[in-house]
C-alpha cells in the first residue's frame, strides 16, 4: 500500500484523494456498463437463437428469478438492462464511503441522499 | 417490430449519436423524436430506450472526464439533490399523461433547444474567490491551452431550482436534460464550460436512472427498441465526438438546428391531429 497524503481539516479532500476517488469512480462505472452490456448481448443472442427476434416486453422484476434459472433470453437481457438502469447508482454508493474516508461527511451525506432518491425510484410504484 | 424496423431504430440511433453528441444535446434530443415521427414508435417507448441509451452513453463517456478533472463531483451530487426528485416527478408524468400532450411538451422543449443552440453566447470568464460554503471550488487543467483554471460556482440556490425543472423535463422525455443543465451551469453558476460539459456528461446519467425504473415498473421498455438504440447510441457517440472535434463550422451547427425545428415542428401539427407527409 503507498502512503497516503493525510486529507486537510476543512473536509475538502486532498488533491491526490480526488484524483483516486475519481479515478475508482469511473472504473467502478465502467465495469458495471461492461456487466450491463455483457449480458444485455447475451441475452440478446439466446433471443435469437431461440425465438428468431427480440421480445416485446421486459421481464417483470418478479419473474426475473425463474427466467434467470431457465437461462430465458429475455430474462437475461432484462437483467443486464436493470444493472445497466443501477450503474450510476453504483457509482454513488462507492461515493458514500471514499468520501466519507476523505473526511468529506458533507458530500458522503449528500452522496448518501441522492442514493436514497434513487432507492425509492426503484421502490416507487407511485400507486400508479 | 420487424427486423426491419429494428434496423431502421439501430441506423437512426447511431445517426441521432452523431448529431447529439457533436452539439453536446445528447443523443435522445434527436432519437426520440425520430423514433416517434419516421418508425411510428410510441413516444413513451422511445423515451424510456433513449433514457437508457442516456445512461450507457453517461456512464462510459464520463471516465475521460473524471480522468482531466473535468467533472466537478461534488458539484454534481449538491445539483442531484433536486435534479433526481423532478426526473421521479417527470416520470410519474409520462406514465399519467396522454401521448398527445407529451408530444406537445416534447415538441415546445425541442424548439426551446433549437433557439438556445442558434444563440449561443460566448462564455463569461468564472468566478475565482468569494464564499464558497458548500466547498465546490474545482482546478482543471484546460486541455486546448494548457493552463489551471480554478472557479467557484456561484448562485446554488437559483442553479438548484432550474435544475429541478431541467429533472422534470428529463424525465418527461427521456433526454438526459444536459441540453438544459449546461446553460444552467454555464449562464445562472458561472462553471466554465469545459467543466459544465464533464459534470454534465456525469449528472444526466443519475438523473434519467432516477426516471428508468419508473419506466421499466410500468411496463414501458420494449427490449426490441431499446437494444438497437442503446448499441446505435453507443456507436453514433463515439464517431460523433471524433467529428465533432474537426467540424465546428457554425453551418453544421445551422442545419441540425434546422432539423431539430423540423422534428419539433411535426410534433407539434401532430399533437393537433395534423401529420405532414413521411411522418407516422
Amino acid at each position: 500500500m503507498s502512503p497516503r497524503t493525510p486529507e486537510p481539516a476543512n473536509g475538502t479532500p486532498s488533491e491526490e484523494s480526488e484524483a483516486r476517488i475519481a479515478g475508482r469512480l469511473a472504473r467502478i462505472q465502467r465495469v458495471t456498463l461492461l456487466a450491463g452490456l455483457g449480458l444485455v448481448l447475451l441475452g440478446s443472442a439466446l433471443e435469437f437463437i431461440h425465438r428468431g427476434h427480440i421480445g416485446r416486453a421486459a421481464v417483470p422484476l418478479g419473474d426475473l428469478p425463474a427466467g434467470l434459472a431457465g437461462l430465458h433470453g429475455n430474462a437475461v437481457l432484462t437483467l443486464g438492462l436493470l444493472v445497466l438502469l443501477i450503474a450510476p447508482a453504483t457509482g454513488i454508493a462507492y461515493l458514500i464511503g471514499a468520501l466519507f474516508k476523505a473526511n468529506d461527511r458533507l458530500h458522503s451525506l449528500l452522496a448518501a441522499v441522492v442514493l436514497a432518491i434513487l432507492l425509492a425510484s426503484i421502490l416507487f410504484k407511485g400507486g400508479l | 417490430m420487424s427486423p426491419g424496423v429494428e434496423l431502421g431504430v439501430l441506423l437512426a440511433s447511431i445517426v441521432a449519436g452523431v448529431f447529439g453528441s457533436m452539439l453536446g444535446l445528447g443523443a435522445g434530443a434527436f432519437f426520440v423524436p425520430i423514433l416517434s415521427v419516421f418508425f411510428g414508435v410510441p413516444l413513451k417507448t422511445a423515451v424510456a430506450a433513449s433514457a437508457i441509451s442516456v445512461i450507457v452513453n453517461s456512464t462510459g463517456g464520463t471516465s475521460v472526464y473524471l480522468k482531466n478533472r473535468l467533472t466537478n463531483v461534488r458539484l454534481a451530487l449538491v445539483m442531484e439533490l433536486t435534479t433526481t426528485l423532478g426526473a421521479i416527478g417527470g416520470g410519474v408524468i409520462v406514465i399519467l399523461i396522454a401521448p398527445t400532450t407529451l408530444r406537445l411538451v416534447l415538441g415546445l422543449a425541442l424548439l426551446g433547444m433549437s433557439a438556445a443552440l442558434f444563440m449561443r453566447k460566448r462564455e463569461a470568464p468564472p468566478i475565482t474567490d468569494g464564499p464558497d460554503p458548500l466547498r465546490l471550488e474545482q482546478t482543471y487543467t484546460d486541455p486546448a491551452r494548457g493552463e489551471d483554471v480554478t472557479y467557484i460556482p456561484t448562485r446554488i440556490l437559483p442553479g438548484l431550482g432550474a435544475a429541478s425543472f431541467a429533472g422534470v423535463l428529463s424525465g418527461m422525455l427521456g433526454i438526459g436534460g444536459g441540453a438544459m443543465k449546461v446553460p444552467i451551469m454555464t449562464s445562472i453558476m458561472k462553471v466554465p464550460l469545459k467543466a459544465t460539459i464533464g459534470t454534465s456528461m456525469y449528472m444526466v446519467g443519475i438523473t434519467v436512472s432516477a426516471s428508468a425504473f419508473l419506466y421499466y415498473n410500468h411496463g414501458l421498455i420494449d427490449p426490441s427498441v431499446a437494444v438497437p438504440a442503446l448499441v446505435g447510441v453507443a456507436i453514433g457517440s463515439q464517431a460523433g465526438s471524433r467529428i465533432g472535434r474537426r467540424l465546428r463550422g457554425r453551418i453544421l451547427t445551422r442545419l441540425l438546428v434546422l432539423l431539430l425545428l423540423y422534428l419539433a415542428v411535426t410534433l407539434l401539427l401532430q399533437s393537433f391531429g395534423i401529420h405532414l407527409p413521411g411522418a407516422k
